[in-house]
């Protein structure tokens, strides 16, 4: 593929080195690969309008074909970071997107990145500017506290789950987690007011604002038990006693976003479990098959029935070969958890076969079958949070007062 | 990753998330959703839940909503909705009400206001008489089968619910038949077991009935 780049401007040779050395793995490479091919397709028109930009007639001549060009990826970056699945608001973000170009077009620097990597950038920042709360004078997102918005919220046994994870970590760390993530006090708060408790009296005025909050909070003191215990262990030591060589605020924020990740960490890396466990349910190797293809894959049941003919065993190698690369598991791994549904399939039994007539409605029966089963297993197999994830575990619908869930 | 076929892993989209992907990338995965639901959908649940969405607010909204996804009235008007469905905009207006009379008494949704008086004789239909500003009532049915003549002291043409504790069995509905100073409505052949009975809000007036 190298060569077919042999050709290109050496503005871009060097971008496309550079983003190269930035890039995440092998599917970062070939991201670079295929940002740089759509940049080449657009170079001449970039450079026209980067030589107009002192004129602005001539500019603005320069500008719409580019702009017409590249608009769509313009309004895909727009979409994806208000958050809304309608078009609302995405045509004057689009226009301000176009005006801020225009407006900063001498500030366009290859060395930086390409023209249509730094002209996203311009679109994303307004689309996050507009969507946080208050700025525009409207909230575009509803927030999720708002208990008759229509949206899905995840089940409340995703939260509990997550609470009992966070304690694993160092109870200064899970306790101003809680404080600044979950409970949504800002570092400067925590400092000012907390700062002089020790360790334990923090753990346990955070459980305390917690049961507050949570009324439905089941056992709550069971729930936190273990970060009680954690920072009553601590003795005397208090809040301000541990932020080292860092101040208040940055070691709150850094205490705080570092379980944050590590609590992102464990939900997506729960997915072995949670793949271990329905390859070894007790039921049908097709609607296992079925259910892997639609919640593990992420690909439609619809493109599934093309395969009607083919071996349930060719569909469990496109399983093993794909799955590897939506996961953080090796090849080897996933065929290791995969291998008592390769034990259930009869050889050279199809996708047809296993169906009464009706393959697409047989489909989603099948998938919904094993959904059941995984919503009634996965507690057992404490892995809530990744079967929310990945669709197995249905959001709550609906509102939490008023209308027909 | 430009078609729907290669979906960016779940590491991708908590950097996306996190704001740690390389700006390229970030375009690259933005492109991607753009015409692919299923990872749209993936993004959302996973800020829903590991990003902005990890809040005690969202969890206490997660405990109510389940709380009233379980409520025996809310359930009770759900399936009648789907047998009743001339009724529809009714009880979905009334459903809006119960909620609303829940969440004002969590605790104690079947008061003591709630229960009326219900007189019962062998071989007499079950008689429930209902205050004008009573809205609910516990009914015990405890022959095989029981006429019950439910008498509301005032005049009205409000839908009349009887719902069986027992979630998803046995539901009757009918409207109010206003008489001179009062109001009945009667379900023949009710079955043996306990009810909810449930009288539509004042609010809702025949012509909204009739929609």
């Amino acid at each position: 593929m190298e060569h077919e780049f042999d050709d290109l401007p050496p503005e871009l040779k060097d971008a496309l080195e550079r983003m190269l050395q930035e890039a995440s793995g092998e599917a970062g490479r070939q991201t670079a690969y295929a940002v740089i091919r759509r940049e080449n397709e657009i170079w001449p028109m970039v450079q026209r309008l980067v030589e107009e930009a002192e004129n602005d007639a001539e500019a603005a001549i320069a500008f719409d074909p580019l702009w017409i060009a590249i608009r769509g990826q313009i309004r895909a970056t727009i979409r994806a970071n208000l958050r809304r699945k309608d078009d609302e608001y995405v045509d004057e973000i689009e226009q301000k997107t176009a005006m801020e170009v225009l407006r900063k077009l001498a500030e366009f620097s290859i060395e930086k990145g390409t023209f249509l990597v730094w002209v996203r950038g311009i679109a994303r920042n307004l689309a996050r500017w507009w969507r946080t709360p208050g700025i525009q004078g409207t909230e575009i997102e509803l927030s999720p506290s708002d208990p008759n918005q229509d949206r899905s919220l995840p089940p409340s046994a995703c939260f509990e789950e997550l609470l009992r994870w966070v304690q694993e970590r160092e109870p200064h760390h899970a306790t101003v987690f809680l404080l600044h993530q979950y409970l949504e006090w800002l570092p400067a708060e925590i400092a000012d007011e907390l700062g002089d408790k020790t360790i334990g009296e923090l753990a346990s005025l955070a459980v305390g604002e917690i049961r507050k909050k949570i009324r439905g909070l089941e056992k709550e003191r069971s729930v936190f038990a273990r970060l009680l215990m954690k920072a009553k262990a601590l003795g005397d030591v208090r809040l301000r006693d541990l932020y080292g060589d860092e101040s208040a605020n940055d070691a709150l924020s850094h205490w705080s976003s570092g379980v944050a990740r590590w609590m992102r960490g464990q939900v997506i890396g729960s997915g072995k479990r949670l793949l271990i466990g329905v390859c070894e349910l007790r039921a049908g190797a097709h609607e296992r098959l079925t259910f892997l293809w639609s919640r593990f894959l992420r690909r439609t049941l619809d493109d599934l029935c093309p395969l009607a003919t083919e071996t349930l065993l060719t569909i469990l190698v496109v399983f093993r070969t794909d799955f590897p690369k939506l996961s953080d598991l090796t090849p080897a791994q996933v065929e290791h958890c995969s291998e008592s549904l390769k034990r259930d399939i009869l050889p050279g039994k199809t996708l047809a076969q296993c169906s009464r007539g009706n393959l697409a409605e047989d489909l989603i029966v099948w998938r919904e079958r094993i959904q059941d089963m995984v919503v009634a297993k996965c507690e057992d197999w404490n892995v809530v949070a990744y079967a929310y994830l990945c669709g197995a575990l249905p959001g709550i619908v609906g509102p939490a007062k008023g209308g027909v869930a | 990753m430009t078609g729907a076929e290669s979906h960016p892993s779940l590491q991708t989209m908590e950097r996306y998330l996190d704001e740690t992907l390389p700006d390229f990338e970030q375009d690259a995965l933005e492109d991607h959703l753009s015409e692919c639901a299923k990872c749209t959908e993936t993004l959302h649940r996973m800020n829903a839940l590991l990003f902005s969405g990890f809040t005690a607010k969202s969890h206490a909204a997660a405990l109510a909503a389940e709380e009233f996804q379980n409520d025996p009235l809310a359930n009770a008007l759900r399936t009648a909705q789907q047998i009743y469905a001339q009724y529809a905009s009714t009880l979905s207006g009334w459903l809006d009400t119960a909620a609303a009379l829940w969440g004002a008494s969590p605790s104690s949704p079947w008061g003591e206001l709630g229960v009326v008086p219900v007189h019962s004789q062998p071989d007499t239909p079950l008689r429930v008489l209902l205050q004008p500003d009573e809205t609910r009532a516990t009914v015990h049915v405890h022959r095989t089968t029981m006429t019950v003549i439910v008498t509301l002291q005032a005049r009205s043409t409000a839908l009349v619910l009887l719902f069986e504790k027992e979630p998803g069995t046995a539901i009757f509905a009918a409207p109010l038949e206003p008489g001179h100073e009062d109001s009945a409505v009667t379900f023949p052949a009710v079955p043996k077991g306990e009810y909810y009975l449930a009288v539509a809000p004042p609010d809702l007036t025949t012509e909204q009935r009739k929609e």
